[in-house]
């Protein structure tokens, strides 16, 4: 997009826009469940971002599992 | 509507004024302010010995809506927008207010994101439906904001400001499938102006507050019943002006300022009166000083109001009366920072457990401890003598929490704490002069609040402001300032028209629909039709601006949009030094005021021969003179046309007003104390106590 100024857009047309979900500090899988929930229930963060990203295995209106996060979790400690 | 009464609430008391046109008499008191505020204002009431019953009308006035928002503790609101439209809260504006503070970050809406749900439906700018509502996603909204608990939603359709028709529907559709009542804020019937973020966030703060705001004013209106009430409840305006209780109960958002504009109102009224155009008036209460203005007669009213602050606050598309709060008032605590500096509040010690003087359990030095201390206020005298205060608290609690920590005997550390207060008040005042490009020493200074004429002076000094005016009772000055309010009902709808395309048909009609409404909720209010009057106004920019600047419309003339043209130029002129004469302007929002009048009480104090010196002189400390012997009077002891030199003390029930030595007082004939500051003896004592300090 930056190299070019000047666009035409036809009636009709959508344009979409995808940055980044913005900078962080610390290791994802470090941080606290309660708000990786409170990013999926509030759908800043995907069901599927969560776990993969997070270590976080949540559904869609916030229920945990705490099992499955907690093995996630330590599979990834275990590889580190 | 005869009779009329009108109760202030603020964080410590609660004020009453009350009005017989028929005997043209006022009567006041004031009261605690309860946990419970029917408490407090039934306690003001039974003080006054008013008969409800008997009364006609009632204006009411309280922190309830801001405080709910500054706390945080309002509803679990829900959020109705378009598709595409629910982050509208969050993207809000793209300007940084405090971009030097790399740890800023913007409030939180008050509405998370999981609330914030969309409906199917387009409208477009011109009015014309793109994309009919879609029921099924609306009651589908509707279900999981009840399955999340919400009080309240709020309704914000794009473009709904040029057809309400999709609002008014959705609506309907919640109000007959909601399983359990729910509180609902529909933006179309509060604003109907563009601007998206902001008619948003005006009908979120709405929702935020409608619950708690309805629960109050029923708590109100059954007191009222109770007392066998049958006269019309209203509540006091952020814009000024009277709205009727069950309109307050829909819209609270329109009473979030309702109480630092009764005393702008009054202000403005005395000093008309007494011939004042330009006027800073200088509340201080038991917990917050206020400030606000009034220029050429004309109180400083903005269109739109950022509550709570526009650093870590809501904008608020509605007309509120500008004002400066700053938490410093008579109950505002003194303490010793972390590194050894002598700060005043925000917190207050309120009205319970109140200023250590008071003996009910404060233990923490306040601003009306260091007036007791310095001798300043009557310890026999507070309230009219109905709160006994000790001097000895107070001094022990400065002594032990201010003085010894600093090293100071206790008169300095008192005074320093009455000092730092004024300062801090002076500032505000600042804020709304200097910082806006008013020169103070145009205005004179109206002190009114408690403490309000004890501090006047020497901000008035601080200041280069020449004169100060008491008004007659200071004490409960807001309340007055609701007495002498008209019912008032605003109208704005934006309809951007070029004036060249612009037809007197349809502007008569759009006028004419707002106009009517308006007539129908004075009706409804009792206002008879000879006491009703309108007022129209226009908003208007050159084509391609973003600003507009508003002008009066219609006076009859025969080219009544080519006159607009000429005056809209010569205001452009004015305001920004340039105009185009060639270029199109347009006109953006239509504006309708509708007034429902009532008789206005005569503010003046009854006039007495006694003699000036009616109490025992006693010793005060000043900056200057350290204690020295001050004359002290009653305020009904001073007759119109006596000057008196300072020092002085004038007590009253409900205010102190304190005159400094080389400053002089005297009574005019509306009753206002007026105070002459020597101002320029000030700043030169100022200069030679600098000049002395720095050839040390």
């Amino acid at each position: 997009m930056s190299r070019r100024v000047d666009y035409d857009f036809p009636i009709g047309h959508k344009v979409r826009v995808l940055t980044g979900g913005g900078g962080g500090y610390g290791d994802p899988f470090e941080r606290e469940i309660e708000r990786v929930v409170d990013d999926v229930v509030n759908e800043y963060v995907s069901v599927e971002a969560a776990e993969r990203e997070y270590g976080v295995a949540v559904t869609a209106s916030g229920v945990v599992d705490e099992q499955r996060t907690n093995q996630l979790r330590a599979n990834r400690r275990a590889k580190a | 509507m005869t009779y009329r009464v009108a109760t202030d609430v603020g964080g410590t008391f609660t004020d009453l004024a009350s009005f017989n046109s028929a005997t043209n008499e006022l009567v006041i008191s004031k009261a605690s302010t309860t946990p419970d505020v029917k408490d407090g204002v039934a306690t003001a009431v039974t003080k006054a010995r008013l008969d409800l019953a008997a009364i006609d009308y009632f204006v009411h006035g309280s922190t309830v809506a801001i405080n709910t928002v500054i706390e945080r503790k309002g509803a679990l609101t829900g959020l109705l927008s378009t598709e595409g439209f629910r982050d509208i809260l969050e993207i809000a504006r793209g300007n940084i207010i405090n971009s030097f503070d790399l740890m800023f970050t913007s409030a939180q809406p008050l509405v998370p994101r999981k609330r914030r749900l969309e409906i199917r439906e387009r409208m477009l700018a011109d009015g014309n439906e793109l994309r009919p509502l879609d029921v099924e996603s609306a009651i589908t909204a509707l279900r999981s904001l009840e399955a999340a608990g919400v009080e309240a939603i709020a309704v914000c359709l794009l473009h709904s400001y040029a057809n309400p028709e999709h609002e008014r529907k959705l609506a309907e559709l919640l109000a007959s499938h909601a399983a359990r009542p729910v509180f609902l804020s529909i933006s179309s019937e509060i604003v109907r102006e563009y601007r998206e973020f902001e008619r948003t966030s005006t009908a979120v703060l709405n929702a935020y507050v409608g619950p708690t705001v309805s629960r109050y004013l029923d708590g109100i209106q059954q007191y009222l019943a109770t007392g066998g009430f049958r006269g019309n409840a209203m509540i006091m305006q952020s814009g000024g002006g009277t709205m009727a209780i069950d309109f307050a109960r829909r819209q609270p958002v329109r009473m979030m300022e309702s109480g630092p504009v009764g005393g702008a109102v009054a202000a403005a009224h005395v000093a008309a009166r007494a011939g004042y155009d330009n006027v800073v008036a200088f509340d201080m209460g038991g917990t917050t000083a206020k400030v606000s203005i009034v220029r050429g007669g004309e109180i400083d009213i903005a269109d739109g109001y950022w509550i709570d602050g526009e650093e870590h606050g809501y904008p608020l598309q509605l007309p509120v009366v500008n004002v400066v709060e700053i938490g410093a008032g008579g109950g505002s605590i003194a303490h010793v920072d972390e590194l050894g500096a002598l700060k005043i509040g925000p917190q207050s010690a309120g009205a319970v457990p109140g200023p250590v003087a008071y003996g009910k359990g404060g233990t923490k030095p306040t601003v009306t401890d260091a007036n007791l201390t310095l001798g300043r206020l009557n310890p026999e005298y507070f309230l009219g003598g109905e709160l006994a205060l000790s001097v000895q608290r107070s001094e022990d609690a400065i002594r032990r929490d201010i003085a010894e920590p600093l090293g100071l005997d206790v008169e300095r550390a008192a005074f320093g704490i009455v000092k730092i207060a004024d300062t801090y008040m002076a500032q505000a005042v600042r804020q709304m002069t200097v910082q806006k490009g008013h020169d103070p020493r145009d205005f004179v200074l109206f002190a009114y609040g408690g403490g309000g004429p004890g501090h006047s002076c020497s901000i008035a000094r601080e200041l280069g402001i020449g004169t100060v005016v008491v008004p007659p009772y200071p004490g409960i000055f807001s309340a007055i300032g609701m007495l002498l309010s008209d019912a008032k009902e605003s109208f704005k709808l934006s309809r951007i028209c070029r004036l060249a395309d612009a037809d007197d048909a349809t502007f008569e009609a759009l006028f004419g629909d707002m106009e009517r409404e308006g007539r129908e909720r004075m009706r409804s209010a009792g206002f008879a039709e000879a006491d009703i009057t309108y007022a129209r106004a226009v908003e208007m920019r050159y084509s391609g601006q973003e600003f507009t600047l508003r002008l009066p419309f219609g006076g009859g003339e025969p080219d009544v949009f080519g006159d607009l043209h000429r005056r809209f130029a010569e205001l452009h002129a004015l305001r920004y030094g340039h105009a185009f004469e060639s270029m199109p302007s347009e006109i953006v929002d239509l504006i309708v005021e509708v007034y429902g009048h009532l008789p206005k009480p005569v503010v003046k104090l009854p006039v007495t021969t006694r003699p000036a010196e009616s109490a025992p002189s006693r010793r005060v400390y000043f900056e200057d003179e350290g204690f020295i012997e001050c004359r002290v009077c009653r305020r009904d002891a001073l007759a119109p046309g006596t000057l008196v030199n300072g020092p002085l003390i004038v007590e009253e029930a409900t205010s102190t007003t304190l005159i400094h030595p080389g400053d002089s007082v005297t009574v005019d004939a509306e009753s206002n104390l007026v105070i002459t500051v020597g101002t320029f003896d000030g700043i030169s004592r100022a200069a030679s106590r600098w000049a002395q300090s720095t050839t040390r």
